[in-house]
């Protein structure tokens, strides 16, 4: 499989979250982003307003499709229904890019509906990989795996994060969907440098990135996305854009969802920093 | 499982786990409240919350979307807490349905007039997916059309009701009466009027049961409740959802 980016997505710099706060604004094409990112989940369902609202949305804007429960690092088998759901969708809407993360989420049959980490193992990185080209050939596209943020490391883990990042996205030969957020977020419950991680990854692999605000309950970050981007991660964007150069961004906002004027001003602050 | 996970720093690998272990709960509290809100607001925010933690330690949530968690929800307020509970709850799922469920346009309300009375035995007849009928002993319905305000939720004789999906996928809700009831319900399950009609002359007054359902088809037809009728169709190539 070929490293090749989707050439649209490289035009299509700044995305926004698809949320149904904004759902009114984006029906009419009046959000001044280049594409908005959907959870794949929620408009897995048979018909009826989720998909009426992406049609008209579709009319105006390209969309990446990001999900949160193809449970790649499980032990589960990959969902083939739920495959034959995502490309069903893919086949109506073609969006720009696919994503999920790099975890597990279901486990004896029972989806956990968060995004747990997994250990950073040589036997894991085959594992998971396998799994990630599975769901490529299943697809018949490059995925982007999006880094997570966590709150606890597995004590028999035998390197970093970001090792075992780069090893899965090699051995898959898939994409990566660096979140910044998550690195600021995982940095501070881990004690690592962001700057390394940022440094260890390979530019050819980054093919969007992820913007969002957590919150700090007692000693840890928790990735909450219900507060505006903190400076810690636009200091690390300035970091990636040095580093990677002009790579699709979006900028998620999942709780506590302010007006749209206001999501805007992060929207600008990414233009600015293009510019 | 803590004692796989890593120490570091003041933070315990117990203190580290507790972040998933209450993401977990209120993730999947917040999913059924945002699906039952009427049902929230009658039990009250710390009953539901004890409701929906007792509802997932019970039904791990089975489906990749949140959406399908509360699929048993209805049924197990019903068992576990009150029927008018179940009532309620099963009505707020069903307008659910109507939100997101498989589109489909009615047929034309002057659809029947398109057979001959010998063709009846042999008509096929497929409800619009979205239609959900309910049999209620409670007066859930008056307080979901009152979202729960200034109305406690109370037992009531027996009815029943039938949701489906309205304009700008707006759930819409109407009382059906004993016999329309009886005839709907039915062909939910036995699409073949012959067959229908069977069934329902087992229960029925057999002279009764023709008029009985002309009249229910006739209403339902008003209403936008039947999504086709043909001769001797096959539904078996159709979707399933």
């Amino acid at each position: 499989m070929s490293l090749a980016i989707n050439k649209e997505i490289v035009v299509a710099e700044i995305g926004l979250g698809l949320r149904p706060p904004v759902y009114a604004d984006a029906r009419s094409g009046e959000i001044p982003v280049d594409w908005l990112e959907l959870i794949t989940e929620n408009f897995m369902v048979p018909g009826g307003q989720p998909l009426a609202v992406l049609d008209d949305v579709r009319s105006h804007y390209p969309v990446a499709f990001h999900g949160v429960s193809m449970n790649l690092g499980g032990t589960d088998p990959l969902d083939e229904n739920y495959l034959k759901a995502l490309n069903d969708l893919v086949d109506r809407f073609e969006p720009l890019s696919l994503s999920d993360h790099l975890c597990w989420t279901r486990h004896g049959g029972h989806h956990l509906h968060d995004l747990l980490p997994l250990p950073y193992a040589e036997e894991v990185i085959v594992h998971v990989a396998d799994r990630i080209a599975q769901v490529q050939d299943t697809l018949g596209r490059q995925i982007l795996i999006e880094n997570l943020s966590s709150y606890a490391e597995f004590d028999w883990s035998s390197m970093k994060e970001w090792e075992f990042l780069i090893a899965v996205a090699e051995r898959a030969d898939c994409l990566l969907l660096l979140d910044l957020n998550n690195i600021v977020v995982s940095a501070h419950n881990h004690g690592f440098d962001p700057m390394t991680y940022l440094n260890a990854i390979p530019a050819e692999r980054v093919a969007q990135h992820h913007l969002a605000g957590h919150s700090t309950h007692s000693a840890l970050k928790i990735d909450t996305h219900d507060h505006p981007v903190s400076k810690d991660v636009w200091h690390l964007y300035d970091a990636a854009r040095t580093r990677y150069g002009p790579v699709p961004v979006c900028i998620e906002r999942d709780d506590n969802i302010p007006p749209l004027a206001e999501l805007l001003e992060e929207v600008e602050h990414v233009r600015q920093r293009a510019a | 499982m803590a004692g796989q996970v890593r120490s570091l720093g003041c933070t315990s690998p117990n203190d580290r786990l507790d972040v998933y272990r209450n993401a977990y709960f209120i993730r999947l509290e917040a999913a059924l409240a945002h699906d039952f809100p009427v049902t929230e607001k009658i039990l009250g925010k710390k009953n539901f919350a004890r409701c929906a933690a007792d509802y997932a330690l019970a039904n791990p949530s089975g489906s990749p979307s949140l959406r399908e968690f509360g699929h048993r929800f209805a049924n197990w307020l019903r068992a576990e807490e009150s029927p008018m509970l179940g009532d309620l709850a099963a009505i707020e799922w069903a307008a659910l349905n109507v939100f997101d469920g498989p589109d489909a346009n009615a047929a034309d309300a002057q659809r029947l007039h398109a057979f001959t009375p010998e063709e009846w035995p042999s008509l096929h007849i497929r409800l619009m997916p979205t239609l959900t009928l309910l049999t209620l002993g409670s007066n859930a319905d008056r307080v979901w059309l009152e979202k729960g305000e200034g109305i406690e939720l109370e037992a009531a004789p027996v009815h029943y009701i039938a949701i489906w999906r309205g304009e700008q996928y707006r759930p819409m809700l109407v009382g059906v009466d004993t016999d329309n009831h009886a005839v709907l319900d039915i062909i939910a399950r036995e699409p073949e009027l012959a067959v229908a009609s069977e069934r329902l002359a087992e229960e029925l007054d057999p002279a009764s049961v023709p008029r009985r359902i002309a009249t229910a088809l006739h209403r339902a037809l008003a209403h936008g409740w039947i999504a086709s009728i043909e001769i001797g169709h096959s539904f078996a190539d159709e979707p399933r959802y």
